[in-house]
């Protein structure tokens, strides 16, 4: 045994004085492949030392409780001691081999270093003590325990800082760390600060970071990002392609020169997507966030990453009775959502606005933080009142009498970042104060005259803040007009009748014709008023406007009749499907429109349609008109032949005229066929009309049975 | 003096009488245990948090990034394939019969189950890149191509229905049958009117010049929500709201008169009965008094200037066209009003489809871009969340006789595509994809309940929340399906 212990006692000495050499020579000392397999034990072998230094100092300072024979107990602390210390030079050794490979630099490092190879010196002084002092007695006085108590605290410090070296300087209080998610905060946001490095600082510094760098590369500040390590640089800016940190992330997992390497924790596809993009734009250091277009890649994902900062308000609630008070239909207080603090305010009816309105709302002045005030009729008193809402982040001020004399107050509203400001009297000058307001990023100056070229002017000064102008008509889209309307719609009349030519878009000059004549721009008289018409009128209008094509036309003839019939009956049945107001409907003096079936037509299918008009005092006829649809597609042909029976009475009834009116080959949808005829002293007259049956040839539908449709029958 | 006594006897026996009547009303529900409550509570069974028709708080159960919404329904089925869903494959294919493996067991309306073939039909008009954002839209649709960095186009919407009502209901309300509120109505029950002055609900119906089919009240209904909550229908015309003006011979003064009385006798009348319906028929009323002065300020086009109505197109100022429904629903929305939903029909192709899609882009394309447009430059987009799109799509075959000018498609719930812009969408994308036949989803499907969903969230309403008790169980627009689509949020 003691030839062991002595042979022990010796290599231990060797080993210290090897450490030694190590450290003086360690530049110049190359480790060939098979001993580096010796440095990779080291965090295997540290563990050693560390349980045997705890074991001997609890013996060495609570022993005595154990009630050990005093001598033993000493042989069990000397050996314990013995042990680690051989144990912790080896590892010293160990890692002394391992910081050969290199890329262990920084304090963090020198701090392990050192400490672990104090640590083994120490244990050996401790060592020789125990053997000089205590051995035998078995005493242990205060300061071999001091000496033990110093070198525990020498091997939390040695340990704290090899796992700082492994897993990260703040590895052992994260957990507590990482539960505050951080928030993006989209106007203040940086790129390469506020979202690139962050990634880099999570996924990559534990390996790269100043005090531990593999492969030469560290990461954490800019100036070494670009510079690179012992492949050369991380990335070229703009270049997708040429960049080393791309190409090492998109290897395969099992690549060896993959980034992270396998088994360590992955960038997700939105981090690696980020900073793709962030490279591919030339990997601006300097970059804001806000000065990107909301569709850029980098701003999508960045949002995709981060949940977006929610504006925090640091006023408290209003009183909850005089927003109640102050709420009424024309002035709308609510407060943004369940929980929250601040309100918004909206104004509706102009009618209804009044200074004193919104001088009442300085009651809530600070709780204030969207306000609607578009279309009301503002003035120049709103706008001190309007200055006092200090937290208003949200103002539309659109289609009111704002100009530029409110832009100074504007720009001193601390939170204001959205402004509406479309259909005012505001110029560039006005718009270039406003420009200056603190927080503002995004105003809206639609119609308000300021030229385009200013706008452009202006949005290259303030990179940041987007300047919206709208649609601006540049006077290139020439657009026609749409159809004149002629009113009264109906085209039967008794006596005479007013009509009157409209058209939608205001400013329009119609010109009309009642001769049948077309219209046009230069002889056809304009409209200035309605006019009367007493006879039967073909009225023809069209419109025009400098700026717009001409309209199509618009034409309706109007008929009329000298008498309405007193009663009138129908001889023969309407079809039930096409029976409008029945006999009514012939003498309301009501038309229908194009479409035969919307109830105002009479429909007859298979028989002629008979109608008997009775006038209580007797008229003398020369024209019965009777107002035909005509649609030949669906079966819809005018009467083939109009007969007319006329006299005092239905006994007396002579036939006046047999009439078989035109079968043009295209048909306008409507026709008022006239008959002429000549009777004197009717008081009874008797309409009977034929149909088609069938469909001659050369027609549509040819061989079917016609339907006539008629809604009205007039007598002159 | 005894016969006072007897009258009065006479009277609060009369109103016991009353109020028993209501209370055995009020028993159908519950046997027992009803009696006692019924008596100390009258809204217990009348299956409604408070008072019968508002939500104790009508406030988002969050910061919404949207107010308001203008949702432009294309009644009919708008075919994906010929406006904004590229498929180059149906053209090499012209012609040939649509593969089992794709169509993978689909049920066919009964208007082409009888076919012998599905011959798969190419699109009649190109395509191209618009903007920035490089997005595909065909050249029916100029002016929305000109917008279409505002847009967010999502290509992966499918349904459940195949033919028009249950779609459109299951659209409009959460479910193919129609009894229950639609959306409209939930959101002016979450959370009410901007504008006390004007309904929280209002839609505009306008023909198209296409195979139309109907839209009906059902559509905007109030459902089992208090009848405050219904669609209220603007007409084209003179008096845009029925029965709003007041009949020939009276004047304000004396409806103001009118409407204090009724207010003082329905007072009486809900001292005696509790019903909560009285204070919501007074409110109706004092609502539509002061609607009968801001209606007409909204609906007045005449003072648009010219370079609006360019920008609309002149149609805007004819009433009863899309154009000019845009153009209210424009001015609507800019006065508070929560939802305006316009309906144009017209867009049910079965046949002559490129003539009659033309036709309808006509109506509808200058318009809608210019909504979009108009909203941006007033700074009023990011609040308002404007919608454009059908209640389902098209199919890839041809339904009857196809020539390459013309041809009709059936009616496809598998895929088909609508777009959004503003109000916390995210402009200039195109989101989810279909397989290159144009039938199949195969990227980040939407179903209509994650579209309700969506909406809901970004108005401020968690769409799980806002639920109404009726029947027994708690109902919701999104019934018990629906995930919001966070992709396409900004």
């Amino acid at each position: 045994m003691k030839i062991i212990h002595s042979l022990l006692v010796n290599l231990l000495i060797g080993l210290v004085v090897f450490i030694l050499f190590f450290l003086v020579f360690e530049h110049t000392i190359v480790i060939p492949p098979v001993l580096q397999v010796l440095g990779r034990a080291h965090p295997l072998l540290l563990h050693f030392p560390i349980v045997l230094l705890v074991l001997a100092w609890l013996l060495a300072c609570f022993g005595n409780r154990f009630s050990l024979p005093p001598r033993s107990a000493a042989q069990m602390v000397y050996a314990l001691l013995f042990t680690s210390a051989w144990t912790a030079a080896i590892t010293v050794v160990a890692g002394l081999v391992l910081a050969q490979e290199g890329g262990y630099e920084g304090s963090g490092f020198q701090w392990h270093k050192w400490m672990g190879v104090a640590l083994c010196f120490f244990s050996v002084l401790l060592l020789i003590y125990h053997r000089r002092a205590i051995g035998v007695t078995g005493r242990y006085d205060v300061v071999f325990r001091a000496g033990l108590s110093v070198s525990l605290i020498v091997l939390v410090v040695a340990g704290h800082f090899g796992a700082a070296l492994t897993h990260g300087d703040d590895y052992l209080f994260e957990p507590l760390r990482s539960s505050q998610q951080k928030t993006l905060d989209v106007a203040t946001a940086v790129v390469y600060p506020d979202l690139v490095y962050p990634i880099l600082e999570a996924k990559c510094l534990n390996c790269h970071s100043s005090s531990k760098a593999k492969g030469g590369l560290v990461l954490a500040d800019t100036a070494s990002l670009l510079e690179g390590g012992e492949s050369g640089p991380a990335l070229v800016k703009g270049s997708v392609a040429e960049s080393l940190i791309i190409e090492r992330l998109l290897l395969d997992l099992d690549h060896e020169h993959r980034m992270p390497p396998k088994g360590k924790p992955q960038l997700t596809s939105e981090e690696l997507a980020l900073i793709n993009a962030w490279v591919a734009s030339g990997a601006d250091f300097n970059m804001p966030l806000a000065a990107l277009p909301v569709d850029d890649t980098i701003r999508q994902l960045a949002t995709a990453l981060y949940p977006v900062a929610e504006d925090t308000y640091d006023f408290p609630a209003a009183d909850a009775d005089i927003v109640k008070s102050l709420n009424t239909p024309y002035r709308v207080i609510r407060p943004l959502a369940q929980t929250s603090p601040a309100l918004s305010v909206s104004f509706f009816g102009k009618t209804f606005y009044t200074t004193q309105s919104l001088q009442e709302l300085t009651q809530i002045d600070r709780q204030v933080v969207s306000l609607k005030l578009s279309g009301m009729p503002l003035v120049a008193d709103d706008r001190d009142v309007l200055g006092r809402f200090s937290n208003l982040r949200e103002l539309a001020l659109n289609d009111t009498p704002v100009d530029d004399t409110w832009c100074g107050m504007l720009a001193k509203l601390p939170k204001l970042h959205t402004l509406s400001v479309s259909s005012t009297s505001l110029t560039e000058a006005g718009l270039a104060t406003l420009l200056s307001a603190p927080a503002l990023r995004t105003v809206y100056v639609w119609n308000t005259g300021i030229e385009a070229a200013a706008v452009e002017r202006l949005r290259q000064e303030h990179g940041h803040i987007r300047i919206e102008q709208g649609y601006l008509d540049d006077g290139q889209t020439v657009l026609p007009l749409n159809d004149p309307i002629i009113t009264p719609a109906t085209k039967f009349f008794q006596d005479s009748l007013w009509v009157t030519l409209r058209h939608p878009v205001p400013g329009t000059t119609l010109r009309y014709t009642i001769d049948g004549s077309e219209p046009d721009s230069v002889i056809a008289p304009v409209y200035r008023e309605p006019f009367l018409i007493t006879d039967v009128t073909s009225i023809r209008v069209k419109g025009y406007k400098p700026g717009w094509i001409s309209s199509r036309e618009a034409a309706l003839t109007f008929h009329r009749t000298s008498r309405v019939p007193d009663l009138v009956e129908l001889l023969t049945a309407p079809n039930p499907q096409y029976s409008a107001r029945r006999a009514h409907t012939l003498y309301d003096l009501e038309s229908g429109g194009n479409n035969h079936a919307d109830g105002k037509w009479l429909g007859f299918y298979g028989e002629p349609v008979g109608a008997v008009l009775s006038f209580d005092t007797a008229i003398d006829i020369r024209t019965v008109s009777i107002s035909v649809k005509q649609d030949y597609n669906s079966h819809i042909y005018p009467p083939k032949q109009i007969d007319l029976w006329g006299g005092i009475d239905s006994a007396h009834a002579q036939l006046l005229a047999e009439f078989r009116p035109d079968l043009p080959a295209a048909a306008a949808p409507t026709q008022v066929v006239e008959v002429p005829v000549v009777g004197d002293n009717i008081r009874y007259l008797r309409v009977e009309a034929k149909p088609y049956v069938p469909i001659p040839e050369g027609y549509p539908a040819t061989g079917n049975p016609a339907w006539i449709f008629v809604d009205e029958i007039m007598v002159r | 003096m005894k016969k006072d006594n007897m009258i009065a006897k006479e009277v609060e026996q009369a109103r016991l009488y009353q109020n028993r009547r209501q209370f055995l009303a009020r028993l159908s529900v519950g046997i027992g245990s009803a009696a006692l409550g019924s008596l100390l509570i009258p809204d217990l069974f009348s299956g409604s948090s408070t008072g019968g028709e508002r939500l104790a708080s009508m406030l988002p159960h969050f910061a919404p990034k949207a107010k308001r919404v203008i949702y432009l329904f294309q009644s009919g089925g708008v075919s994906q394939l010929e406006t904004f869903d590229p498929k180059p494959k149906l053209r090499e294919m012209m012609g040939q019969d649509l593969p089992e493996s794709v169509r993978g067991g689909q049920r066919l309306t009964g208007m082409t189950a009888g076919q012998a073939t599905f011959p798969l039909v190419g699109s009649y008009y190109d395509f191209a890149q618009y903007g920035k954002s490089g997005a595909w839209v065909s050249n029916v649709f100029p002016h929305m191509a000109g917008v279409v960095d505002d847009l967010c186009i999502i290509r992966s919407l499918h349904t459940d229905a195949i033919n028009h009502d249950p779609a459109i209901t299951f659209f409009q309300t959460g479910a193919q049958q129609g009894n229950r509120p639609s959306m409209g109505a939930w959101l002016s029950y979450g959370l009410g009117s901007e504008n006390q002055n004007l309904p929280a609900f209002c839609v505009l119906v306008s023909k198209g010049r296409g195979n139309g089919q109907g839209v009906y009240a059902k559509l905007w209904t109030n459902g089992f929500l208090d009848s405050v909550h219904q669609g209220v229908q603007f007409m084209g015309g003179p008096d845009p709201v029925l029965y709003l003006s007041d009949p020939a011979g009276t004047d304000r003064m004396s409806r103001r008169a009118l409407f204090d009385k009724l207010a003082e006798l329905n007072s009486i009348q809900f001292d005696a009965f509790g019903d909560p319906e009285i204070t919501a028929k007074v409110q109706q009323y004092e609502m539509a008094y002061r609607m009968q002065t801001s209606v007409p300020e909204v609906t007045d086009l005449s003072g648009e200037p010219d370079h609006i109505i360019k920008l609309y197109g002149p149609d805007c100022l004819v009433p009863g066209t899309y154009a000019a429904n845009c153009l209210l629903a424009r001015k609507l929305s800019e006065n508070g009003v929560r939802f305006v939903q316009l309906y144009h029909q017209g867009w049910d192709q079965h046949d002559s489809l490129p003539g009659q899609m033309a036709m309808q882009a006509k109506d509808v394309d200058q318009a809608s871009a210019a909504l979009v447009t108009d909203l941006k430059q007033r700074g009023l987009l990011d609040e308002t969340l404007v919608i454009w799109g059908g209640e389902f799509g098209r199919t890839n075959y041809c339904q009857g006789a196809l020539a390459h000018n013309n041809y009709g498609r059936d009616h496809h719930p598998r895929c088909f595509s609508v777009w959004m812009a503003g109000g916390g969408i995210k402009p200039g994308i195109v989101y989810g994809e279909t397989d290159e036949f144009g039938y199949n989803i195969v990227k980040d499907p939407v179903h209509v309940h994650d579209f309700h969903a969506t909406i809901l969230h970004q108005l401020g309403l968690d769409h799980e929340k806002l639920t109404y008790r009726h029947l027994g169980r708690r109902y919701r627009l999104t019934d018990v399906a629906g995930t919001v689509v966070k992709d396409i949020l900004v």
